[in-house]
This record gives structure tokens, sequence and C-alpha cells, in this order.
């Protein structure tokens, strides 16, 4: 729609790379997967371009591990392209992807996979853990660990499972209750009551940080 | 309206979104209810600090050699689920999606058909002439004569049923 109204207005041509790119920002989640089924590898870039931040982000904030987040990251993308075949306009792109990532990041965490590689929590100083992380901290990761995000991510992680994923995908990824409730697999209410709830505890376990602000 | 449904209309509530019945049916319940009512005054009073605290756990972006990693398992993924027969006509199943190779296909098996269609023809002329081996048996203008005189006797029914009488015909002709 937009990009036939700037095409309207303005001598844009169908050939100039500033008008495809209006374009190809106006294709949505679903039609770009659609067209990645149809076996076209650029629209699988694109959607790549547009999930990968958020995707390691969600990743990191339930794995608290940059290096496996990413690791993990890849094996969500792996399994969307894989299932490209498959693929079915049912829901929004967002959801199903939240779905996948939400699945390999459980079972990494059920697995154990995080009590062996990941540091514990209630052990920063852990010297064997920094010896395998060695200078792989990124600024942000080193500016965590000493600063008031430290406490929040301790926060976070005392939380039940399912709360804290609620809570990392409302707070963080934006997405709404239905959506949450999609990918968790339960009702919109319970999504609201799992919210509120951890909303509560987490407020009780930062209080002390409140005063300052 | 009881306690737990406090949980589960409190964000409707405080945004402002809940629906008349549903928001007066909750604010009965919190005239009657202390405990829910301080719950959701403290819920409420401390939700946006709260927010803005758990902001300070930034982000982390991916790294530069994502998609380089990601696209190489890819690959790696995508020659592995292929076995070595598929590797083997690959060439060639490629091959027929181009329209050449209709045409060389087209023009092989008409070749092929005129081939089939006049190789007998050619084979008795050579015969005739001599100029090479015969394949089939070669009659000469006598054995000719003879075989359009017996042809008569193949108007005689009870000569056609009677196997033994065609078998002396076969014979060597005097």
């Amino acid at each position: 729609m937009e990009a036939v109204a700037v095409g309207a207005r303005s001598p844009l041509l169908k050939t100039d790379p500033a008008y495809r790119a209006r374009v190809a920002d106006a294709v949505d989640d679903a039609q770009l997967m659609l067209l990645v089924k149809a076996g076209d590898e650029a629209s699988f870039a694109r959607l790549l371009a547009r999930h990968r931040d958020p995707i390691v982000s969600f990743l990191y904030r339930m794995v608290q591990n940059a290096a496996i987040a990413e690791e993990l990251a890849q094996d969500v993308f792996l399994r969307v392209y894989r299932a490209r075949e498959k693929y079915e306009v049912s829901a929004k792109f967002t959801t199903w992807l939240y779905c996948i990532a939400t699945n390999v990041a459980l079972n990494h965490i059920r697995d154990g996979k995080r009590a062996r590689n990941t540091e514990p929590l209630d052990d920063p100083d852990n010297s064997v853990h920094r010896t395998l992380r060695s200078t792989d901290l990124t600024a942000e990761e080193q500016m965590v660990e000493n600063s008031l995000g430290w406490e929040v991510r301790n926060a976070i992680a005392e939380l039940p499972e399912n709360q804290r994923t609620a809570v990392i995908l409302h707070k963080y990824q934006e997405l709404e209750y239905r959506q949450i409730a999609a990918v968790l697999g339960c009702s919109d209410s319970a999504v609201k009551s799992l919210l509120f709830r951890a909303y509560e505890s987490l407020r009780g376990r930062l209080a002390h940080l409140a005063g300052g602000r | 309206m009881n306690c737990v449904g406090l949980e589960t209309q409190a964000f409707e509530y405080l945004d402002g979104t809940l629906g008349g019945a549903e928001r007066a049916a909750l604010q009965s319940h919190l005239s009657v209810c202390n405990a829910c009512s301080v719950r959701l005054r403290e819920f409420s009073s401390g939700f946006g600090n709260l927010q803005a605290i758990l902001d300070a756990w930034p982000s982390v972006p991916a790294s530069r050699s994502f998609d380089g990693h990601l696209f190489a398992k890819i690959g790696a993924q995508s020659r592995g689920s292929i076995g070595w027969w598929n590797r083997f006509v690959a060439p060639f199943v490629a091959l027929t999606s181009r329209p050449a190779f209709a045409g060389a296909f087209s023009a092989v098996l008409l070749a092929a058909l005129t081939l089939i269609r006049f190789f007998p023809a050619v084979e008795d002329a050579t015969s005739v002439n001599g100029s090479s081996a015969p394949s089939v048996v070669a009659l000469d203008s006598s054995d000719e004569v003879a075989l359009v005189q017996s042809l008569t006797d193949l108007d005689d029914m009870e000569l056609l049923r009677n196997f033994e009488v065609l078998q002396e015909m076969k014979g060597p002709t005097p």
C-alpha cells in the first residue's frame, strides 16, 4: 500500500534499488516464508536479517550464555529452513518462530547442557567457566556482569520455567498475550495470570533497587 | 468474581481496556476483598518502576559470523541428505529440463522409428542384388512359381485343417 503511494508521488522506477527496498520491507514474514517454500533463497536471507538479533537475544536470556544462544539460534533457523516445504500460514510467523525457539531453549535447559556449559548463577566467580568463555564476552555481557543487569538476570533466572519464559516473551520480545499463549500451549487467561505472578515476584526480588529510581 | 480473577484481569483493568461488566464485577470484588485491593495497589504502583529496572538487562546481538556459519550448516545438511544415486542422476535430471534436450530426444526418436520402418526393405534389396550375405531365405524364380501354384491349395479348408499335409508342402520342391 505504502509502496503504491510512494510510486504515485515520486518518479521511482521498479528497477530502482530504493523502490525495491521499500517493496521488500512491505512484504510480511509469512509471504517471505512462502517464497522460501517456493525455493527463493534470498527471501530466507531477508527473514534471517529481520529475526536474527531478536532470536539470539531471546535465547541469550533463556540460557544466559551468548555462545550457546548463538548456537541454538542457528539451530532454530536451520529448523525453519528444513520445515519450509511444510510451512502453512496458520498463525503469525513470529509465533511459529518463537514456538521453535522456546522448544529449542527448553530442550537445551532440560537436557542439562546449561548446567555443564554455563556459569552457575550462584557462583559468579566460577574459574572453570571463565576459562571456557575466555575472550568471547561481548561488551554487553561484560557490562551486565558488573551492573544492575546482573541482578535482573539473576531475579529472572530464579522464576519458575513457565513464568520466566512468559516474562521474556512479554517484556523483552514484546509478544502479545495471544502469541505467548500459543508458544506456551495455554490459554490467554493463564498467560495473564502467569505474568501477574511473575511481575509480583520480580518486584519483591528487586525491591532493593527500586529506591534509587 | 473471586480472588483468582484478579490475576487474569489486572492488566486490562489497569490499562482501562477491561469490558464494562467485567470491570464492574472486579471493582465490586475489590470493595469487599482487602487482600486483593492491597495486592492490586502494590502491583500498580511498582509496575512502571519494575519495567525500568528490567530494561537494565541489555540484549545481545548476533555475531558477524552468524550468517556464514548458518549457511555452511545448511549447505552441509543439503549435501548430506542427498544419496549417491541422486547425486549420480542429478546432472541428467537437470539436462532434461532444457529445451535443447527435448529437441535432441525427439530427433533421436524420429531417426530410430525411421530405421525400424525401413530396415527390412533395405535387407531385401541387398539380398536380391546379392551384394551382401542375405539374412533371410531368398527365393529364385522357379520357387516363386511353385509357391504361387500351391497357394490354390490354401483354398481347401480341409487341407488347412490337416496339419500333416501342410508339413509335406514345406518339403523340398521337385
